[in-house]
């Protein structure tokens, strides 16, 4: 298979019409041709390539919140100082994508394949949300009081589904918790202290 | 290597390809085997296992001149420099090793990996280079995974149960390349003797290469594999005995002047007290539905002794940095520096901090492997601290015009015994700015033994400071599909006092359900050829939240002869080493059948149900 029509747009609304035409998406399309050589996924017939719309790009962060523009890299996310000291777990996560979970209009969502302009107007909480100035929010201080955290790597997504949890079901049950937290990996706790540190916020609500 | 393999085509051990070879001999095995009422036989094979920490590795080296800085995700950065120099054949004093925080590690990051690799690319680049692994590129990575293992076990019994022969052969394989871990021969063969008493001993063990991905040190190396074989071959013993196996355990356990096979006479044991503790704990003469049973497993290990280095020194404001090569991988025991060092001086743990993970900055240090930071690492940062405190008290004994001897460091100050009021702030005392201490402890020799009957010697046919410890679990089968749920494990230990308690539960909760995940659900799978069939965590099955048991906890806390710190010893490691064994004799009492192999997946345990 080769590709016979391929666009490459500079407007959404150029984007949109291949889109409208049944051409598939591509920001750089690497990916695709390794795919297609190694005979993992045919090329599709047409494609409509989307990283020259320039107002695709960007990182604005202003008083109502994070603007990120369906193309910005994480490597400009990172590097967006604005971005480091408001957002630190963000920047940091775009450095190095560690555990993805954040909380999207109340729903735990993985950041690192959740395209920003599906959050476009969305309320989105990272792990810093929480915390207010330099007091622990409830869970986190829990989840360090009951050695919910030994390494910490997956801190970060085990607190968003928690919060996500808690604010769905405010006194679970202790199976409710495990199931509730069985889509985060953690290697270090035996998940003990985590839920634990759980169940010990439900309590106390 | 392939799938046969471990499946009994026994091309492990058959080509001259055996890197270490250790046995451990004692008596007439033969003859003692002979005299045997019963004698029990049974061959073990253990799929390879992974360490999967959560966090990939992550290198980045950028040249500074003649000097490169590496900022890595290691358990060992010292032996990281060390790796890099020797690599490039330049000094250790050009290589700067920095770990800005460790995603966890479990094994998979100790040795020298990537470093060098990287410094060497970012040499020829001129630039900063960074190598980040992928997920699939974990499951293939050098040093990440266990060796798969076969193991055959024979033991004589007299009728009353007394262990009279033991003989053990065991081929593990060690992949491509041997990093490190040249030891484990020897370190298999003696947890192929476990901390049990026998006349006669023959234990034969062969670390093997092939073309499989090269294994490492993954948390208690070797141990939980042959211990899961053992203690399987224990219950098997008592079966065809026709006794209870805690009665068999708790009659052949090492005790207080046992001599090991090694000929080590063992002081200051607990195995039994583990045993009782958790059994009492599991509850095991309790009335269980016909598709629960509770198995044991008991186990031993070593503290491992080596030198380090640290330096406590105070600020003129009468704050302190604590210097310390240790690496903390999220156990806590470096964390936990503070409070000893506070606790030396009469300070609080908030006026320390830490100055760590820079190679730059402390002394050499083996790093977080070997459960051996508060065993080693934190005796010298407390040496340090006693340096420290010498000097406070000299220069206090002047000002106060005082014999050294009456004096106390509390609460921030120096002051006379009986004589709050006769005092001075440590703050002034610390003004000058140069009181620090050095702290270079001493490391307890090995206790005598006598292993000139064993070949391939490392140090360790002499325990030193040796944990005891007993797990017992519950499990349910599904005899339809062979699916297992572990319900509750009881894990009795002795790891010396505990220091720090969430710390030292923390450790068990996350060995023992890394135990239960190699007992039911991980293991490389590999192809005819060799290769890796599930290299991703779809296929590659850790236990999530929903799968772990309730865990119940014993310390067995105990003074043990050349114990670390505050009578301390590690805690990291021994967690995970019994548990699989444990859960493997409670599914045997359920289907009345033996899964050797590892892991007990439905699929092998529903095959060996039908054999039943």
């Amino acid at each position: 298979m080769t590709v016979t029509t391929f666009v490459s747009a500079t407007t959404v609304e150029e984007a949109l019409q291949a889109l409208a035409a049944g051409a598939r998406p591509v920001a750089g399309g690497t990916d695709l041709v390794v795919a297609d050589r190694s005979g993992k996924a045919a090329l599709p017939e047409s494609l409509v390539a989307i990283h020259r719309i320039a107002e695709l790009r960007g990182v604005t962060a202003g008083a109502d919140g994070l603007r990120l523009g369906a193309l910005a890299s994480h490597a400009e996310v990172a590097a967006d100082a604005e971005v480091r000291a408001r957002y630190t777990a963000l920047a940091d996560a775009c450095a190095i994508v560690g555990s993805h979970a954040t909380r999207a209009q109340g729903k735990p969502v993985n950041s690192c394949s959740y395209l920003a302009l599906q959050a476009d107007g969305s309320e989105v909480t990272t792990v810093e949300g929480p915390a207010s100035d330099d007091t622990l929010a409830p869970l986190q201080a829990a989840f360090l009081e009951l050695g919910g955290v030994q390494c910490g790597f997956c801190t970060p997504g085990m607190l968003i589904s928690a919060a996500v949890l808690l604010a769905e079901n405010p006194s679970p049950t202790e199976d409710e918790v495990r199931i509730g937290l069985s889509g985060n990996l953690c290697r270090c706790t035996g998940y003990d202290g985590i839920v634990k540190a759980v169940l010990s916020v439900a309590e106390a609500c | 290597v392939s799938r046969s393999s471990y499946e009994g085509a026994e091309e492990l051990g058959r080509h001259r390809n055996t890197l270490g070879y250790s046995t451990i001999v004692k008596g007439d095995v033969d003859a003692a085997m002979a005299s045997a009422d019963v004698v029990v036989k049974a061959r073990y094979v253990t799929d390879p296992v992974q360490g999967v920490p959560i966090e990939p590795r992550a290198v980045v080296a950028q040249w500074q001149g003649d000097r490169v800085p590496v900022w890595t995700s290691t358990q060992v950065p010292y032996a990281a420099r060390a790796g890099v120099a020797h690599t490039l054949q330049i000094p250790e004093s050009h290589v700067r090793v920095v770990v800005p925080l460790l995603g966890g590690g479990f094994g998979a990051k100790c040795d020298f990996h990537f470093e060098g690799h990287v410094a060497a690319l970012a040499r020829a680049a001129r630039r900063p280079v960074k190598l980040v692994f992928s997920r699939r590129e974990e499951f293939f990575a050098v040093g990440h995974r266990r060796e798969g293992m076969v193991i055959e076990l024979e033991t004589g019994a007299r009728a009353d149960g007394t262990l009279v022969a033991h003989r053990a052969r065991l081929v593990l394989d060690k992949g491509a390349y041997c990093g490190e871990g040249g030891f484990f021969a020897q370190m298999a063969a003696m947890h192929a003797l476990g901390p049990y008493v026998r006349e006669a001993v023959f234990v034969e063990s062969s670390l093997v290469y092939s073309n499989n991905q090269p294994s490492s040190s993954i948390r208690a190396p070797t141990a939980p594999q042959v211990c899961w074989a053992l203690e399987q071959h224990m219950d098997e013993l008592a079966a065809a005995l026709g006794t209870d196996p805690v009665e068999l355990r708790r009659r052949n356990l090492i005790e207080e002047g046992s001599v090991t096979a090694t000929g080590q006479v063992l002081e200051q044991v607990t195995a039994r007290e583990t045993l009782d503790r958790a059994v009492e704990l599991i509850g095991y003469r309790q009335e269980l539905p016909e598709d629960e049973a509770i198995g044991v497993a008991c186990g031993w290990w070593h503290s491992v002794v080596v030198p380090s280095g640290a330096y406590v020194r105070l600020y003129p404001d009468g704050s302190g940095t604590i210097a310390t090569g240790a690496q903390e991988n999220g156990t806590g025991a470096v964390m936990a520096m503070p409070t000893y060092v506070a606790a030396e001086l009469g300070m609080k743990p908030e006026d320390f901090s830490i100055l760590y993970q820079d190679t730059d900055a402390a002394p050499w240090d083996m790093g977080s492997c070997g459960s051996q930071t508060t065993f080693n690492s934190a005796r010298t940062v407390i040496a340090a601290a006693v340096e420290v405190r010498d000097q406070l008290l000299d220069a206090a004994a002047d000002k106060l015009e005082a014999s050294r001897d009456d004096l106390e460091l509390v609460e921030g100050t120096v002051r006379v015994k009986g004589s709050p009021d006769k005092s001075v702030t440590i703050v002034d005392l610390a003004a000058g700015g140069t009181i620090h201490g050095t702290g270079v402890a001493d490391v307890p020799a090995p206790p005598a033994c006598d292993a000139r009957a064993c070949a391939g010697t490392h140090g360790l046919e002499s325990l030193r400071a040796p944990h005891w410890f007993t797990h017992a679990a519950r499990v349910r089968v599904d005899r339809q599909t062979g699916v297992v749920r572990v319900l509750q494990v009881a894990a009795a230990h002795d790891c010396g006092r505990i220091l720090n308690r969430i710390g030292a539960d923390g450790q068990v909760y996350g060995g023992v359900v890394m135990g239960i995940g190699q007992a039911l659900s991980e293991g490389t799978q590999l192809d005819d050829q060799g290769r890796h069939l599930n290299a991703h965590l779809t296929d590659y099955k850790l236990v999530t939240a929903s799968d772990a048991p309730r865990i119940d906890i014993a310390w067995i806390e105990t003074e043990t002869p050349n114990a670390g710190p505050k009578g301390s010893k590690g805690v990291g490691e021994p967690p995970c080493v019994p548990t699989a064994g444990a859960v493997a004799n409670a599914i045997a009492k359920v289907i009345g059948a033996r899964v050797r192999a590892l892991p007990m997946t439905p699929e092998r345990v529903w095959a060996a149900k039908g054999q039943a």
